[in-house]
């Protein structure tokens, strides 16, 4: 008896263990799509499940924890609304927030120098104006008369100053935005700094570092390089003006007790309930521009979005994004298809292609399967209508987008006489093409086949399917040796909208992104390094529009389509703002709920 | 008895370092890391990933640093506890040392909170949901079962094979969703999305159904051994020296038929109380099952490392107390 239940101990431990990795090996699937943007889970403005499933089908549940707010009947919610934002934040900590659940909270209760319109436009918000000096390598932000915490007391220029330093200083939270800010003046002094060897320095460091408060109203950036783009940078949430003295008395987890959020948004937090799965926030009397519409917002975190939907249909809830398996039946269903709404997303989706392996170091041949790929019937029917087409890079709704550009249009004919010019005509000669997915997606197997298919038609050529574990293709796609000729996926989601976010972060050839699949055009890297430099707005936004044109003639990547988000909005529900960089959070997130109304 | 219990317990310390070992290898084993994003996502700035490797070591080698040893010796250091700490200044060893005094380290991605406090502030919520569910699964399970057994092919041993069958095989998140719509949408016994789970209440619908494939687990389990015990010599002795029936039944058949169930209930005690992913993602349980899953899915090394610990522990203590219990139940197996 003795022996066999050691062995029992055995065999459950060795189990356990074992089980442990092949979750973790799983795990590393669903964390990393092979690419695929379609559902838009950045951090800026992602889908709110941390750990997202790569494809639209494959979004739904899983995710951490759930249902069950408040206390309160459902009806009785007044002039309060109810979104449902699925998983509960890592953090509520701005300077270290990444994920679009955390922003999702944090933008309704802070506000940057600078906020983002319904246009995705750079408006005033704490500061009322910013002026550069001549070369953009500094900017004076004022701020406006009479800022007032939502406890009423003063805000002043140092408590951004006082944010900037938190977000840069290697002792704290180090958040993965931080680099946003890493073109001021000393910061690099202070990133280089050894914790805890040299951290006696920091206090110094900092008091050289670009940003200082003059006075009370003014904050002054000095920067490194020309940064004409730096008053959208101000609107991110890495300088939301959390209060230094509440989060020294509060303690590594200030950010959950929500008498230490006090913040200079339309609204503040009231409650953070882990126990009701509750967040909860109530109009900000002290805001600027005086108490928003709504009385309040309650965040809801039901993580299985099948019984959010059922929430929904009970009146529990005001706004749920829902599962996109769950998308036909409400389509079909009188009465929620008027509440749906698909807004277009902050994702251009693409397939990757590796531009020095035969045969797409040749730019006719990348061209081809461009100018080859039938957006319109593999949207339809491939992706059930999840995605909207595109043929440029920049996505509709962000400055830099080039409706003109027309050249990667599907024609079948066009891309065959493309693929005769590179010398392969009718496919003849061309060396075997893989296209390599994540085997981990049930659903992309068949978005594959059909797209083999489909190439097939328009060009003649038949790909072989490649699947690869996710996070093993993941890693093979992050060095140009080893990245794979054609991947299904690949692509780029909007951090903030300025067009560097999508050519000089992504398309200069000292980018990762460029450098993944070998892309280098000098002409291209001569054009952003001008525009990124470029004072002149106008002239600024010419430079990077020639320098997308140029890109989009290269034809790096087989771009495919726009990610599109999927929300049920109750219809006494008005006057949400929604912009691209909602993505898969709530409408109206980007422009903090700041004009809604509820019409009970 | 005590020598047993103290053997058994001294044994647990191998058995929990090499769960830690393996888990340890394994998990970096799979391929990424905590601070990896998606490719088409901004990526962490080789910066930030400096300091954040920094900040939580793993900028450290994984099992041994003999670099670090070698320089003390190099700087005249021949202290040997000295040097053998340096040696085993690895991320590895730096942890199972934390660990051993009651420090799981810091979350990797609920920056500012260890682990030991996130689990400990939202076990409540699974253990109260577990021990429900738990306590369902017995109070149903065992009498059906021995009803089931008592009235063999009788109406309600069907019925309880019925109720089992579904139980074992339709899953939860078909039931959990069963549940809500029903007493949810339809009825509107319960709330869907407002509850408070620090209330007793709102247990009530997720341990049911957390509790049913248990229950029926148990439930054919108990059937089983109650009918291979009732064909026993002993029962018909007891029944010859004219014992009550009821006498019968409880002093020397379900006793007798207790052993195989109290050998699954230990386990399946902690299977319940560590929290189940689905349930508590369909009632919006905020317990700590989904750490489970989604620290493996971050990479939250120091995550996956206490999840699996406390569970290897709880399992491996679940079985000393069944291995205890037997003694109790039958006096031939008393060490």
């Amino acid at each position: 008896m003795k022996h066999g239940n050691y062995r029992g101990y055995w065999v459950i431990t060795l189990l356990l263990a074992l089980l442990v990795p092949i979750l973790a090996a799983c795990g590393g699937q669903t964390a990393a799509p092979a690419g695929t943007a379609e559902q838009a889970t950045t951090a800026p403005n992602t889908a709110a499940p941390t750990t997202n499933a790569p494809e639209a089908t494959a979004a739904a549940p899983t995710t951490p924890a759930a249902a069950a707010p408040t206390a309160a009947p459902a009806a009785a919610s007044g002039n309060t609304l109810r979104v449902n934002l699925v998983t509960w934040p890592d953090t509520l900590d701005p300077q270290d927030a990444s994920i679009a659940n955390e922003i999702g909270v944090l933008t309704l209760a802070y506000e940057g120098l600078t906020r983002l319109d319904k246009d995705l436009k750079t408006v005033p918000a704490a500061a009322e104006k910013w002026a550069y000096n001549a070369d953009a390598t500094e900017v004076t932000f004022t701020l406006r008369d009479g800022l007032k915490y939502s406890d009423g007391s003063p805000l002043t220029a140092q408590d951004f100053v006082n944010a900037v330093r938190r977000s840069l200083d290697p002792r704290g939270v180090v958040g993965d935005y931080q680099s946003t800010l890493f073109m001021i003046k000393g910061a690099d002094a202070i990133l280089n700094t050894v914790v805890p060897t040299d951290e006696a320095k920091i206090p110094e460091l900092f008091d050289k570092l670009g940003v200082t408060a003059p006075d009370a109203k003014t904050i002054k950036f000095e920067l490194t390089q020309p940064t004409p783009y730096f008053h959208t940078l101000a609107s991110l949430w890495v300088i939301y003006p959390a209060k230094q003295d509440l989060i020294d008395k509060g303690g590594e987890t200030w950010y959950e007790d929500p008498a230490n959020q006090v913040g200079n948004g339309p609204f503040k937090l009231t409650a953070i309930d882990h126990a009701q799965n509750l967040i909860e926030l109530q109009a900000n009397d002290n805001y600027w521009a005086g108490r928003p519409k709504l009385d309040g917002v309650k965040l809801m975190f039901i993580g299985d979005l099948a019984v959010a939907l059922q929430a929904y249909k009970n009146n529990e809830i005001d706004i749920i994004g829902p599962d996109p398996n769950d998308v036909p039946t409400i389509k079909a269903d009188p009465t929620l298809s008027k509440e749906y709404i698909e807004p277009l997303g902050s994702c251009t989706q693409s397939f990757e292609l590796n531009n020095t392996k035969a045969p797409f170091d040749n730019k006719l041949v990348r061209q081809a399967f461009n100018v080859g790929l039938d957006r319109a019937s593999f949207i339809r029917d491939a992706l059930k209508g999840t995605s909207a087409e595109t043929v440029t890079w920049i996505p509709p709704g962000y400055p830099g987008y080039d409706a003109e550009d027309k050249r990667l249009d599907f024609d079948a004919a066009k891309a065959k006489e493309l693929l005769a010019q590179a010398g392969f005509a009718n496919g003849a000669g061309l060396p075997e093409i893989k296209i390599s997915y994540n085997s981990n997606n049930p659903a992309t197997q068949g978005r594959v086949e059909y797209l083999i298919q489909m190439y097939e038609q328009t060009l003649g050529i038949t790909l072989v399917p490649d699947p690869i574990e996710g996070q093993t293709l993941n890693n093979m796609r992050k060095d140009v040796k080893t990245a794979p000729q054609f991947v299904y996926g690949g692509g780029w989601c909007a951090d903030y909208p300025d067009p560097q976010n999508w050519l000089s972060v992504f398309w200069q050839s000292s980018s990762p992104f460029a450098k993944n699949i070998g892309y280098k055009n000098a002409d291209v890297d001569k054009l952003i390094a001008q525009a990124d430099v470029e004072v002149d707005p106008t002239k600024r936004m010419q430079l990077y529009h020639d320098a997308q044109r140029l890109v989009i003639g290269d034809a790096p990547y087989i771009i495919r389509s726009t990610s599109k988000a999927s929300f049920l909005v109750k219809p006494y529900i008005q006057g949400i703002e929604s912009t691209p960089q909602d993505s898969n959070t709530y409408p109206g997130m980007t422009t903090g709920l700041l004009n809604a109304t509820m019409a009970k | 008895m005590l020598a047993f219990f103290l053997r058994r317990v001294l044994w647990a310390i191998p058995v929990i370092f090499f769960v830690a070992l393996v888990s340890f290898f394994l998990m970096h084993q799979a391929p990424g890391g905590p601070f990896d994003k998606d490719n088409n996502k901004k990526q962490v700035d080789g910066a930030t990933l400096k300091a954040l490797n920094a900040r939580f070591g793993l900028d450290k080698p994984q099992y041994i640093n003999p670099a670090a040893a070698q320089t003390l010796w190099n700087k005249g250091e021949r202290n040997p506890m000295k040097l053998g700490g340096a040696y085993l200044d690895s991320q590895f060893f730096n942890y199972l040392f934390n660990a051993a005094r009651g420090d799981l380290g810091p979350s990797y991605r609920q920056r500012g909170k260890s682990v030991q406090d996130i689990l400990l502030k939202q076990a409540p919520f699974s253990i109260r949901l577990g021990l429900m569910a738990f306590t369902f699964a017995l109070l149903a399970g065992i009498p059906l079962g021995i009803i089931a057994a008592l009235k063999q092919n009788s109406f309600i041993d069907y019925f309880s094979l019925l109720i089992s069958t579904i139980g074992v095989a339709v899953p939860t998140f078909v039931t959990g969703l069963l549940v809500l719509i029903v007493f949810g949408t339809t009825l509107k016994w319960i709330s869907i999305s407002n509850n408070d789970w620090n209330d007793f209440k709102p247990y009530i619908a997720p341990s049911l159904v957390l509790g049913l494939a248990s229950m029926s687990f148990i439930t054919r389990i108990t059937r089983t051994t109650m009918l291979e015990v009732k064909r026993q010599d002993y029962i018909r002795t007891a029944r010859a020296k004219g014992l009550a029936e009821r006498m019968v039944v409880i002093r020397h058949m379900m006793r007798n038929s207790l052993i195989p169930i109290v050998t699954i209930i230990g386990p399946g005690l902690v299977d319940l109380i560590t929290g189940s992913v689905i349930t508590e993602a369909i009632f919006g349980i905020p317990g700590i099952g989904n750490f489970f899953v989604t620290s493996l899915f971050q990479r939250d090394y120091s995550m996956i490392m206490g999840t699996t610990l406390v569970y290897a522990t709880l399992i491996i203590f679940a079985n000393i107390l069944v291995d205890l219990s037997y003694g109790l139940l039958d006096p031939r197996i008393r060490a």
